[in-house]
């Protein structure tokens, strides 16, 4: 059979002639069309790229640092603060301008990753401990010389501060303007019915609050103790895991940041036992006292929970009284004769009878101190390398942020409680404001168990720290709270992660 | 006309004469765009775009696989090891299977009930129909955030009405529907399917509209039950739209995020982790990107293999019809 042909009659010569033939205006406009449709994009292209590159050009002397934010958009009052502060700031440096941006804690890592990967990153960011990967892969320059250069610096950091801006031996952050640390947080109501009369006598140590807790699981139809077990708001575990130890020594990880010593699980280590055993009491806590929720329970939740008498206790307690306000109006917070909606207390330390009370052999006889879990690694802010003009002028809106009283006093004294990133100003905003029970118990924690009281992985100088802290303990643990493996097992299999992480991106 | 050679083929050079004759000559790539130049002329603008923001993400995010790649850096060749890791790693074992079961049972969920809306639908009366359209496929243009929401105040084991609905019903206290046993697992399921059905309505729907009034009417009169004129009449003329929501909405699924972070977050603990989840959490809580575009890939394997699936299966189906 021979094959069908497309032309039917002429052939393909008379085909071609045809259109030859109409090469005419036809062709011409639709040439032209699509020629200028090209070009369009192009200029459009090119008009995007003047743009955004147009800001250095023109032959101002101003300069503009672009501020990326997460703090900023924590609620309305802290962020038209902000906006106001950064008016204050160019007024205060001529030539200067700020581009404030904003994203949630939750969006900046991946906001500031896709300005970073366009080449476009901003000059200042709240780059939290992500920023250090950047320091690593030279995105950012060593804060050092800024640092040295200016009065007082490094030793106004806080001590979270000035554990959590250096890695090795370098500053590769600028310090964070705020912290929060965790503490115990208990609703009065519930503690003062089961005969609770002095807590912060009664409930400083493990076995007490165990006592209080287990009276208020029989006597209450309230969650006794919740843990904010999914594991991003399990900082309430690395909180308590020092009430095992005195002095501010590490549960976790110890010795030469290149090769750093694995305690938990570690048979080898005499605080092996101190370490476990607080992870198993983390374990057993959400099992005995907790909702079915603890696993994927969130920080958030709590205050409406506990101001409406769901829950009486958590580990997760932090200053900032604005997010109980935001639950409830008139929310009594502190003791107020037994009859406080929330209270702020240092955490149990761990006292020797305490293994024995819970059943953690490991715990038996061991005594620690208060302790908690300091927010710094998260709050890190970073310069990003652009030219030297701007990277000072981001220095010193770093300053302006850490050390203005215009913008450090009404922004953690009022806006947003908490502590502030330099030491000098933590007693001005305690004399400026009169604060809730929460938060000056909160300043005073940190203040008088300060070693106790550090920055949950910024001590270890290990790269890859946040997988460390994150999944490698968290996850492991809020697995154990969940029933997917079981408590006993739990220490090992946290040290087989940490092992393997630290073997693979420890080089 | 034409020479049949040994072989019983027609040889070389007479099927170059065929060719000739009927202009079907062979035509290098050159030959055709100068012949339709201005067609490519046209496609320009649209051809570089998508290379820029389609074709060269894809292709290096598939080069990354091979690398160490973390945030903000370009990382090293590792060959295979981000895919090793992938296959051993037990968390990613897990997801896989959970990610297969949630959208298969999602996909079949919001077909079922998509197509029971739009079924209802073709009953109604004009003019009540678009109200009710619109009613039913709300859902479907919320945010997925949003339905997170509603959902997780929903299922609230503190303040959420069905466990409140439960208690009154039953007696008995609820099961918590975002932590105990299988409840996660149905919740999420229960949810995504409520959030995408409308999609699946829409396109049956108009499916249904689309099919010709006198083949109901010849059926009838043919003494074809209701039951009957659905499968013999209408099941048909949904074999095509069934192939595209099914295919559409599996690749959906596999790559949704929002609600079901926003339900459980993978937990409690990692009881409920997707593969959409694990990719968010490999990329931006251990920073490593290598790691995630590679999740991100098994993920498109996922799709296509189930969109090839689907397009051969109901192929063969479709033609028991013809």
């Amino acid at each position: 059979m021979p094959p069908a042909g497309n032309h039917q009659d002429g052939g393909p010569e008379q085909a071609e002639t045809a259109e030859a033939g109409e090469t005419s205006r036809r062709t011409f406009l639709k040439a032209t069309t699509a020629a200028t449709s090209a070009g369009a994009l192009g200029a459009l292209t090119g008009c995007l790229d003047s743009l955004s590159g147009g800001g250095g050009g023109g032959g101002s002397e101003t300069t503009t640092v672009s501020f990326l934010s997460a703090q900023a958009a924590e609620n309305a009052d802290i962020q038209s603060h902000f906006q106001d502060s950064m008016k204050t700031f160019e007024e205060k440096n001529e030539n200067v301008k700020v581009d404030l941006q904003t994203a949630s804690y939750g969006d900046i890592k991946s906001k500031l990753s896709s300005t970073v990967s366009s080449g476009n990153p901003p000059a200042f960011a709240e780059s939290g401990s992500g920023g250090l990967q950047y320091f690593f892969n030279d995105k950012i320059p060593d804060h050092s010389k800024y640092i040295e250069e200016t009065d007082g610096m490094p030793d106004d950091f806080t001590s979270a501060n000035q554990e959590a801006a250096k890695f090795r031996g370098e500053y590769w952050s600028a310090g964070a303007m705020r912290h929060t640390n965790s503490n115990l947080g208990i609703r009065p109501k519930l503690f003062s019915q089961v005969g609770v009369q002095n807590p912060m006598e009664e409930l400083s140590t493990w076995s007490g609050f165990l006592d209080a807790i287990q009276k208020i699981d029989q006597q209450t139809d309230a969650i006794a103790y919740e843990e904010t077990g999914v594991y991003n708001d399990l900082e309430s575990y690395w909180g308590y895991a020092r009430t095992a130890y005195t002095g501010g020594t590490d549960p976790w990880l110890r010795g030469d940041p290149k090769d750093p010593t694995v305690v938990v699980a570690n048979e080898n280590h005499d605080d092996q036992g101190k370490t476990d055993g607080m992870i198993k009491t983390c374990v057993k806590l959400a099992d005995q006292f907790s909702s079915p929720e603890a696993a994927s329970r969130g920080d958030e939740e709590i205050p409406s929970l506990m101001v409406t008498g769901k829950v009486a206790s958590f580990t997760y307690a932090t200053p900032t009284a604005n997010r109980w306000r935001a639950a409830k109006d008139d929310v009594k917070i502190g003791w107020n004769g037994g009859n406080g909606d929330y209270m702020l207390l240092p955490n149990p330390k761990v006292d020797p009878e305490f293994g024995s009370n819970f059943g953690i052999s490991e715990l038996e006889g061991v005594e620690g101190d208060h302790g908690g879990h300091v927010w710094s690694l998260e709050q890190q802010q970073t310069i990003f390398k652009t030219d030297e003009k701007t990277q000072s002028a981001a220095w010193d809106l770093n300053m302006f942020l850490l050390s203005d009283e215009e913008f450090v006093l009404p922004a953690w004294g009022e806006y947003y409680e908490a502590i502030p990133g330099l030491n000098p100003m933590m007693d001005k905003v305690l004399n400026e404001y009169d604060l809730a029970q929460s938060t000056t118990q909160a300043f005073k924690n940190l203040d008088q168990y300060g070693d106790q009281y550090a920055s949950t992985g910024a001590a270890w100088d290990v790269k890859p720290t946040d997988q460390i802290r994150w999944t490698d303990i968290n996850e492991t643990i809020s697995q154990a709270i969940a029933g997917q493996h079981n408590m006993e097992e739990t220490p090992q299999l946290v040290r087989q992660r940490i092992q393997k992480t630290l073997k693979n991106q420890n080089n | 006309m034409y020479e049949w050679n040994w072989y019983g083929t027609v040889s070389q050079e007479s099927a170059q004469a065929i060719r000739r004759k009927y202009g079907l000559e062979e035509k290098t790539i050159l030959d055709r765009m100068k012949e339709h130049w201005i067609g490519y002329l046209f496609i320009i603008p649209t051809f570089v775009m998508f290379t820029l923001l389609f074709y060269f993400p894809i292709a290096r995010g598939v080069f990354l696989t091979f690398t160490n790649t973390r945030l903000g850096g370009s990382g090293e060749f590792v060959g295979l090891e981000n895919y090793t890791w992938m296959v051993t790693n037990d968390l990613f074992q897990f997801a896989f299977g959970w990610t297969l079961v949630f959208v298969f049972g999602t996909t079949f969920l919001q077909l079922a009930i998509g197509l029971l809306a739009a079924l209802l639908l073709s009953e109604v009366v004009r003019g009540r129909r678009e109200w009710l359209s619109a009613i039913i496929m709300s859902p479907y243009f919320s945010a997925p955030l949003a339905g997170g929401v509603i959902w997780m105040w929903f299922l609230n084991s503190d303040f959420g009405m069905l466990p409140r609905l439960w208690v009154d019903l039953f007696n008995s206290p609820a099961p918590s529907f975002l932590a105990s046993g299988v409840w996660p697992y149905v919740s999420l399921i229960v949810a995504q399917s409520w959030h995408d059905y409308g999609y699946a309505g829409i396109i049956y729907a108009a499916a249904i509209v689309g099919i010709p009034r006198e083949q109901y009417e010849a059926a009838a009169l043919a003494g074809a039950s209701r039951l009957r004129r659905f499968r013999d009449v209408t099941l048909p003329h949904l074999v095509t739209p069934t192939i595209i929501i099914l295919a559409l909405r599996t690749a959906w699924n596999v790559a949704e995020f929002a609600q079901p972070f926003e339900l459980t977050g993978g937990g409690p603990g990692t009881k409920t982790m997707l593969l959409s989840i694990f990719t968010y959490q490999t990329a931006y809580v251990n920073l490593n990107f290598g790691r995630a575009y590679t999740i991100g890939l098994a993920m498109v394997a996922v799709s296509m293999t189930a969109a090839i699936f689907y397009v051969t299966v109901i192929q063969e189906e479709e033609e028991l019809y013809v």
